[in-house]
């Protein structure tokens, strides 16, 4: 009998001690991330006017995948407000006028993406047109000094992940090969986790997200 | 380090000769160690655990000393009240991580004991004692869907006070406190409040 009991007692402490370590999250946006990638080489002082296209290129591998209009435009007026809060000068004809760097905004909608090679997603921007020498042959890709393509080399994504990359299109230097060539990134934020979860939550993830990610990129104010 | 292995060594052959010439018996502790972190543990983790299980086999060489080995699992954790940010270093950038942080420790310690009883007699069993080993402490850290671990296997020391109190035949109760040190780079600190029942066969 005590034999019994002390066998039932041990088996339940070990299931007891399996079960023991804590959850963590509770909601999803406990688990929204926000990350920002500074180049210390670089002196953000040396740029002052930027561009950013009117819409966000939505990365995914499901044709019926979009981004809701709305969502699109809060993201988009957020970064504005953002840099020109910091002092930066907006430019509004990058074709005519150009700028010291160009704000790419782009939102994957998916998990375990593999972003190498994602650059053709921005080909078709009419701007680039105005700068560098020549706009390559097998175009550009985000190339962050130290490594290639950090976000995607490094992290997984969960579904919806916000990337604002700030490239630098007057030291781009093209090659004459196929090869896609490397435009400097200057700076990159991301917010994870930001299409999950319900719609009446969105807003204020994304505007919490976007605030935190100038709140800890201080370097970029004028 | 060696002197710590020698240690041990000593510990372990000298309870296991004394074992086999003085045919004692034998005891098992199955323990809950609710725990309290403390120092470096502490700062990382700062929640008092009620997550803590552990199991002991003891051998009496006599009435008065036993030796034996102990392990288990406690677990700490801590999440943060709003975002946190961290700065780390990735091929030459700096990134900055800000979410909601969890924080972990879980430590398995393996431990051998000697434990001497004051009153082995008594209706209440007062010992002290004092456990040498290694503590495997597993700490991380996830923000978002991320973590950064680190495991260690730490040498540390483990003094105990504590008393047993006989229920019937062959049963105690134990109630005991052992304050847990192990050493290192990022030492492990904590204090156990130990609460169970030994079987002595």
């Amino acid at each position: 009998m005590l034999r019994k009991l002390k066998t039932n007692i041990l088996v339940a402490s070990i299931f007891m001690a399996m079960g023991c370590t804590p959850n963590g999250a509770e909601f999803v946006d406990e688990l929204d991330l926000v990350l920002t990638v500074e180049d210390p080489d670089v002196n953000y002082d040396d740029y002052e006017t930027y561009y950013m296209p009117d819409s966000i290129v939505l990365i995914s591998n499901d044709n019926n995948s979009k981004l809701d209009k709305v969502t699109e435009q809060l993201i988009l007026v957020k970064i504005d407000e953002h840099f020109q809060q910091m002092g930066w000068e907006k430019r509004v004809n990058a074709e005519t006028d150009g700028s010291d760097v160009v704000l790419l905004v782009s939102v994957i909608d998916l998990v375990n993406f593999q972003i190498v090679g994602w650059w053709d997603y921005w080909g078709w921007w009419p701007g680039w047109g105005w700068y560098g020498p020549v706009y390559p042959p097998g175009g550009w890709y985000p190339g962050y000094p130290g490594g290639c393509c950090y976000f995607g080399g490094v992290y997984s994504y969960r579904e919806g992940t916000l990337i604002i990359e700030m490239v630098d299109p007057n030291n781009a230097t093209a090659n004459s090969d196929s090869e896609p060539d490397p435009l400097p990134i200057l700076w990159a934020g991301g917010l994870n986790g930001l299409l999950e979860g319900s719609q009446s939550n969105l807003n204020n993830r994304i505007d919490r997200g976007l605030d935190q990610i100038f709140t800890d990129s201080p370097y970029l104010n004028k | 380090m060696k002197l710590k292995i020698l240690l041990i060594a000593i510990l372990t052959i000298v309870g296991l000769n004394t074992v086999n010439a003085q045919q004692g018996y034998s005891e098992f502790q199955l323990n809950y160690l609710p725990s309290l972190p403390l120092g470096e543990t502490k700062d990382f983790t700062s929640k008092f655990s009620f997550r803590g299980l552990g199991i002991e086999y003891n051998y009496y060489i006599q009435d008065h000393l036993s030796v034996g080995l102990a392990t288990g699992i406690v677990t700490y954790y801590e999440a943060s009240d709003g975002i946190q940010s961290l700065t780390v270093v990735e091929d030459g950038n700096n990134v900055t991580l800000s979410a909601k942080q969890y924080n972990y420790t879980n430590v398995i310690p393996i431990l051998a004991n000697g434990t001497y009883y004051l009153q082995p007699s008594g209706q209440v069993q007062p010992y002290i004692g004092l456990g040498i080993g290694g503590y495997y402490v597993m700490r991380w850290v996830e923000m978002g869907l991320y973590q950064v671990k680190d495991d260690k296997m730490q040498f540390g020391v483990a003094p105990k006070v504590g008393v047993m109190a006989p229920l019937s035949y062959g049963l105690a109760l134990n109630l005991g406190l052992q304050y847990n040190s192990a050493f290192g780079d990022q030492p492990f600190n904590s204090l156990d409040f130990k609460i169970g029942l030994a079987w002595k066969y």
